[in-house]
């Protein structure tokens, strides 16, 4: 009980002597020189305001950047339903220029039979094309005859006119019927062998 | 549109305001604690003294978050302490040579301590048991000391439970009284 005592009052003791250790003021200039320097420093909610405010900035220009991006790219993907290609090759097909009928066959790769200026569009597409689908080809000759048909029709040196103007026949006029004469049929008995019935031959 | 202006661009000049103000409150009440944490880890005034500063103008540039008074403080404590630590030790040196003789000049300085020899002495002897602490005790101690925090403002402080700084202060004051009286034991003899 007396050593409990003692122990409580060195605690005590050690208390006021930590306390008067560590009781030190600070000059009175103390906190006028803190005010000082935080004036000098920058202002806490301008300074968090505007932080915030430029990596606002920073995220959104990213996020417009990389959309652009992606839909440029999307876009050079799926040309080949755009319309710039199948202008080229119809260009192609009806062109008023004179076809070459000893020429090249067609196929959707082929530059077309004009000396029409190639887009880079078109160039993207092709090459995208070859990428992305088999390539069709189309014969050569079906190729000719189909443009000399369709210019020789522009340049009038080809008629349809009776074509169109042909009609399929309504009733179809047959040869008459001839009988058909099948001689009788006549079978021989087989001649009989030399030798007697069951004999081995 | 001019009006919406103006109201914004006021509500800003008054939320700054409003921070300055609270700033200032806190700078008022808790300017001897962040000096006394940091004395009591470099034992210089001077040093104290910006090392205080430098951690009030830390907690100055990111006061919206530590505006809650409890916060402030706790967050003043540990900044306060950490920045000592670590001009304790990128100025050994200066340690060296304060340890001695700038003890005797603040304790005249403070008149807290009496000009005679023992208490000199004495003081001398409790700063040395107290740096034989492990930092852990030593932090509770020290607080615990300082403007009388009770366990539970000391807890608060260094955001421990009370249970985990009450043993830390049992422990702390056994080992200081520990070593204060073998240092007794020995000078007498």
């Amino acid at each position: 009980m007396d050593a409990d005592r003692r122990d409580e009052m060195t605690d005590a003791s050690l208390d006021r002597e930590l306390q008067t250790l560590l009781g030190v003021e600070p000059s009175p200039e103390f906190v006028a020189r803190v005010r000082v320097r935080i004036a000098d420093a920058s202002p806490p909610a301008a300074s968090w305001f505007g932080a915030w405010r430029i990596a606002a900035s920073i995220v959104a220009v990213a996020a417009v950047a990389t959309v652009a991006f992606v839909f440029t790219r999307d876009g050079g993907r799926n040309a080949p339903s755009t319309p710039s290609v199948l202008d080229s090759r119809t260009f192609a097909l009806f062109s008023s220029q004179t076809p070459d009928l000893n020429g090249r066959g067609l196929s959707v790769s082929a530059e077309p039979a004009s000396p029409v200026p190639r887009t880079h569009t078109a160039a993207q597409h092709e090459s995208a094309t070859s990428r992305a689908e088999p390539e069709i080809l189309v014969d050569r000759r079906e190729t000719a005859a189909l443009r000399a048909l369709i210019f020789g029709t522009r340049e009038g040196r080809i008629d349809l006119a009776p074509v169109l103007a042909a009609t399929t026949p309504s009733v179809m006029e047959l040869p008459p019927v001839v009988d058909i004469e099948i001689p009788a049929i006549t079978i021989d008995p087989i001649a009989p062998g030399t030798g007697g019935e069951g004999v081995r031959q | 549109m001019h009006d919406r202006v103006v109201q914004l661009a006021g509500s800003f000049v008054t939320t700054d305001r409003t921070v300055e103000q609270e700033f200032e409150a806190r700078l008022a009440e808790s300017s001897t604690l962040a000096f006394r944490v940091a004395y009591s880890v470099l034992r210089h005034r001077q040093d104290a003294e910006d090392v205080a500063q430098e951690a009030f103008v830390k907690a100055y540039r990111c006061f919206s978050q530590l505006r809650n008074r409890e916060r402030f403080r706790a967050w003043l404590v540990r900044m306060t302490w950490r920045l000592a630590l670590d001009r304790r030790r990128g100025d050994r040196r200066r340690e060296a040579r304060d340890s001695e003789s700038a003890i005797a000049r603040d304790a005249r300085a403070a008149g807290s301590l009496t000009e005679d020899l023992v208490e000199r002495e004495r003081a001398a002897h409790l700063w040395t048991a107290i740096d034989a602490l492990p930092e852990k005790l030593r932090v509770a101690i020290v607080l615990a000391s300082i403007e009388g925090h009770d366990v539970s403002e000391v807890a608060r402080l260094l955001a421990l439970p009370e249970g985990t700084v009450k043993s830390r202060l049992f422990v702390a004051r056994q080992r200081l009284k520990e070593h204060l009286q073998w240092m007794r034991t020995a000078e007498t003899k």
